[in-house]
């Protein structure tokens, strides 16, 4: 006798869609950088049996992202920033794994400089105030079962054109100073009518550094927080999906090294507060690390 | 100061429009959900070898969460097959295949559940066969 089993191909509680992107401290004593980034993070997932006789189902999902980003200053009010990422997803559950990788969402910020103490300035504290707003493009690969529901969290691209809005204020004394950063992603649907949540990330962070001959090192501690609004799984039918959007919540420790016109960057974060996809998503953690070259 | 107050206001005010996201609240409607199985009729007989196909669609007014079909037997209440599947959609093809290996006369009981949402209302569809060896 023939005993046919499930099939679970969509799973819309796998995962947390991607995060914002944050430009965090950036040093301003070179116009411009081009830097290399990894980026990796974590999640445990539970969906609620689809009926009473079926057990919940689990997983686990592994992102790791590569990002190239640059930044290049235009005249002396305008910085442009630029993100190239390739991901690499895996979802691990107890029947298999499935990995989603390629080429990530690219997108461009243009940040304008609204508060800057001069370089003139004898002031002991100065400060810089960048705001502005970027474009994501739907660079990403997606496989062909997306958009209805399948595995909409793990895939390496929206999908859709989305849309930022950015904020940077740094704020420095002779050795110390902290940095927020603010920014909100309106998306919009892609071509299957999913819509990914907006989201909005802001994060706190203090530093201090020290000047060793030529190395400056600068460790940074902070919070971070990314809040992100329900999926549609059909934005014009007004199909919200409750198991979607949430908060998560970081504490991070990290430290940038800078030696002459290299740089190095590594942060841990791990979650304190989090309500991710009603509760069935819980970030586990996340760590970045990267090379900058300033020129 | 004011800069950081219009910044403020500007963050406080985008979250909170963005907050009120619209929904369709169309109460769940099972009577609503239409199964139509087109390979398959109540009272069909099937022989040891014959291929028992599970072609259709289940169509409601609105999403869908998903649906499971089962096959048993009617005598031993023994599971024969069982297929389910997790969708996010108001219309949905089904198409699986059963092969008949049994050896002895039975009575065979297909029933296929659409569950609408996660608070168990859903509709059901069910055919009664015959297996002859």
């Amino acid at each position: 006798m023939l005993l046919a089993c499930a099939s679970a191909r969509a799973c819309d509680v796998c995962g947390a869609s991607g995060s914002s992107q944050g430009l965090g401290i950036l040093p301003q004593f070179y116009k411009h950088f081009i830097g290399i980034q990894y980026q990796y993070r974590s999640f445990s997932s539970e969906h609620p049996g689809l009926f009473e006789n079926l057990p919940k189902e689990r997983s686990t999902e592994y992102y790791n992202t590569l990002q190239l980003w640059g930044k290049a200053n235009i005249g002396s009010h305008v910085q442009l920033f630029g993100f190239l990422p390739y991901q690499y997803n895996n979802r691990v559950t107890d029947t298999g794994t499935g990995t989603y990788n390629g080429i990530g969402d690219a997108s461009l910020l243009a940040m304008a400089t609204i508060i800057r103490t001069a370089d003139s300035s004898n002031r002991g504290i100065r400060h810089i105030l960048l705001a502005g707003g970027g474009i994501k493009a739907p660079t990403g690969k997606r496989t062909t079962g997306a958009g209805n529901g399948e595995m909409m969290n793990i895939q390496t691209g929206s999908g859709s054109w989305d849309f930022i809005l950015s904020a940077n204020y740094t704020l420095r004394g002779r050795n110390a100073g902290f940095n927020t950063d603010a920014s909100y992603t309106f998306t919009t649907t892609n071509a299957a009518n999913y819509k990914y949540g907006d989201r909005l990330s802001v994060s706190l962070n203090g530093f201090y550094w020290w000047r060793i001959n030529s190395f400056v090192l600068q460790p940074q501690m902070g919070i971070r927080a990314d809040y992100a609004l329900h999926d549609y799984d059909n934005y014009s039918r007004k199909w919200l999906n409750y198991n979607t959007g949430g908060y998560l919540t970081y504490i991070t420790a990290g430290a940038q090294v800078y030696y002459k016109r290299l740089g190095l960057q590594c942060s841990y974060a791990i979650p304190v507060f989090q309500h991710y996809a009603s509760g069935y998503v819980e970030a586990t953690q996340k760590v970045e690390t990267g090379l900058l070259y300033f020129f | 100061m004011k800069l950081f107050k219009q910044l403020a206001v500007i963050i406080a005010g985008t979250v909170a429009f963005a907050s009120c996201q619209k929904h369709d609240d169309t109460p769940a409607q099972p009577d609503k959900v239409t199964i139509d199985i087109t390979t398959l009729k109540d009272g069909q007989s099937f022989k040891t070898g014959d291929t028992l196909k599970m072609q259709g669609l289940i169509s409601y007014i609105t999403q869908l969460h998903g649906y499971e079909m089962m096959l048993k037997s009617k005598s031993t209440g023994k599971e024969l097959f069982y297929y389910y599947e997790h969708t996010h959609s108001d219309k949905v093809n089904i198409n699986q295949s059963w092969v008949d290996t049994l050896r002895y006369t039975d009575t065979l009981q297909f029933i296929l559940t659409a569950e609408i949402d996660h608070d168990g209302n859903q509709s059901t569809k069910q055919f009664t066969f015959t297996s002859q060896p």
